[in-house]
């Protein structure tokens, strides 16, 4: 083949109308002849600065939009409706893994009924010493709010003796607080080191109760309520870890859950026991889930 | 006005750069964010922003372009990506010999600077059409409707001119035998 064919070849290449045949060809002579090979170089850097040239148009274009201020653009949420700060609520399932692990000994479902009178054991007391004048200082009242006759307490700090007529209310586990940490001190100093390395651990912004209830049906599906900032979870989160992320806004806020690579939302005011939906709206769910990674 | 996914996917189809304005307005926040978490300056975010919006336009205008997931989702994967990519070059950079790899550049610099002047002196029609083709990808046929020219015969013609054009002022200028090694 003469040399302007492959100047041909070399003009189809950059078409994109080259067959697989020629290709060959002209690999071949590229590989062997200089002067084929910096012909084909030309054209590459002119098809290259062509195709620069457009781009940086294209750039320009978009650079002469105007934009907010990066300020502005940092403090707004991506999130349409939320231009708030992130109050995040954010919880390790490894943590609450760890601690139901730890505290297995002394974590005893118990069965409550509202009228039903607690009587907790009195040598839990002995065991955490801190927990109990924390507990006393403050003298808030544990009661339990449920109508649930199956319900798992899970923090181990809420074992007081303590008499209430109808209910008892605890702090949830999962959501840590510095108070937590305190709690666990005294019961697991060496895993308490792994939870101060935790920014997580200090969060104590959070003013929803969580509590965790068996599943509703199959073990795989999630359940939960939501009213008056309490949160009742229907289901198995001990295999997964999970976060609960709070975003707030000009008083609203509105709560998701990442769990399993999923993320759902919880609506506030659900009263009855709603399956936990996944979110849809995508671009929201890289926004939870860039949360949820830092 | 709101636009949904497939009216944008419809106007940068008919090569309208105005579709690439919306999206760039629309989602550059979440971008933002995402580069400034990870180490990069805002000017480095636009520009990796603008860089992705451009990789778009140019996958979006192939008439063969099926959108599998939504824009903003597109969007952030190849900003993602770009935005490693970005990373590992600056850290390439910083551990490699740049004294060796400053000299390769000014050696190529050369070429592309002639080209880059040969093109700014085509015309405005030539280096549209130039554009589309070899950038946008634009079919014949697309680009005659976009440039209001006759039908695709008349934008091949054209096509052809421009190219030849621009090939004979480099020539004019330097021989491909000129950048042997």
């Amino acid at each position: 083949m003469s040399e302007t064919n492959y100047f041909r070849l070399i003009e189809a290449y950059f078409e994109g109308s080259i067959t697989s045949t020629e290709k060959a060809m002209l690999d071949a002579k590229i590989s062997s002849d200089p002067l084929v090979k910096a012909e084909f170089d030309l054209q590459h850097n002119i098809v290259k600065g062509i195709s620069n040239a457009r781009k940086q148009e294209l750039k320009s274009r978009l650079a002469l939009i105007d934009l907010p201020t990066n300020t502005g653009a940092l403090l707004g949420s991506g999130v349409k409706w939320l231009a708030g700060t992130v109050v995040g609520v954010t919880i390790f399932g490894s943590i609450l893994y760890w601690s139901l692990t730890t505290f297995d000994t002394n974590i005893k479902p118990i069965d409550l009924k509202i009228t039903q009178k607690l009587v907790f054991n009195e040598t839990s007391l002995a065991n955490f010493p801190d927990a109990v004048e924390e507990t006393e200082k403050s003298k808030q009242e544990k009661i339990i709010k449920t109508t649930s006759s199956n319900i798992k307490v899970l923090k181990a700090a809420s074992i007081i003796e303590e008499e209430k007529d109808a209910t008892a209310r605890v702090e949830p586990q999962s959501l840590m607080s510095y108070e937590d940490d305190k709690l666990f001190t005294n019961q697991n100093q060496d895993d308490l080191e792994n939870i101060e390395s935790r920014e997580i651990a200090h969060n104590t912004i959070n003013k929803t109760e969580v509590e965790f209830l068996d599943p509703v049906e199959n073990v795989n599906d999630f359940h939960y309520r939501y009213y008056n900032s309490k949160l009742y979870l229907y289901g198995d989160f001990n295999e997964m870890p999970y976060q609960i992320i709070e975003l707030n806004d000009k008083g609203k806020k509105q709560l998701f859950l990442s769990h399993s690579e999923e993320v759902y939302m919880i609506k506030d005011n659900t009263t009855e026991i709603t399956q936990l939906r996944k979110l849809q709206d995508e671009m929201l769910k890289l926004e939870i889930q860039l949360i949820v990674e830092e | 006005m709101k636009l949904t996914d497939s009216q944008i996917i419809e106007r940068i189809k008919l090569g309208d750069e105005t579709a690439l304005d919306y999206l760039y307005k629309q989602h550059y926040k979440m971008m933002l964010r995402m580069v400034l978490r990870n180490n990069g300056t805002e000017q480095e975010a636009l520009d990796i922003f603008q860089d992705a919006l451009i990789v778009f336009w140019q996958k979006a205008v192939n008439v063969d372009f099926e959108l599998t997931s939504k824009i903003s989702t597109y969007l952030f994967s190849v900003c993602k990506n770009l935005w490693r990519k970005e990373l590992e070059r600056k850290k390439k950079f910083e551990d490699s010999d740049k004294e060796e790899s400053e000299y390769n550049q000014l050696e190529n610099q050369e070429m592309v600077k002639i080209i880059h002047a040969c093109i700014s002196e085509l015309g405005d029609s030539c280096k549209k059409i130039l554009s589309y083709h070899y950038f946008d990808g634009l079919s014949m046929d697309q680009i005659a409707k976009k440039m209001g020219l006759a039908n695709s015969d008349t934008a091949k013609t054209k096509r052809y001119k421009c190219k030849k054009r621009l090939d004979d002022l480099i020539r004019s200028r330097y021989k491909a035998s000129d950048f042997l090694d």
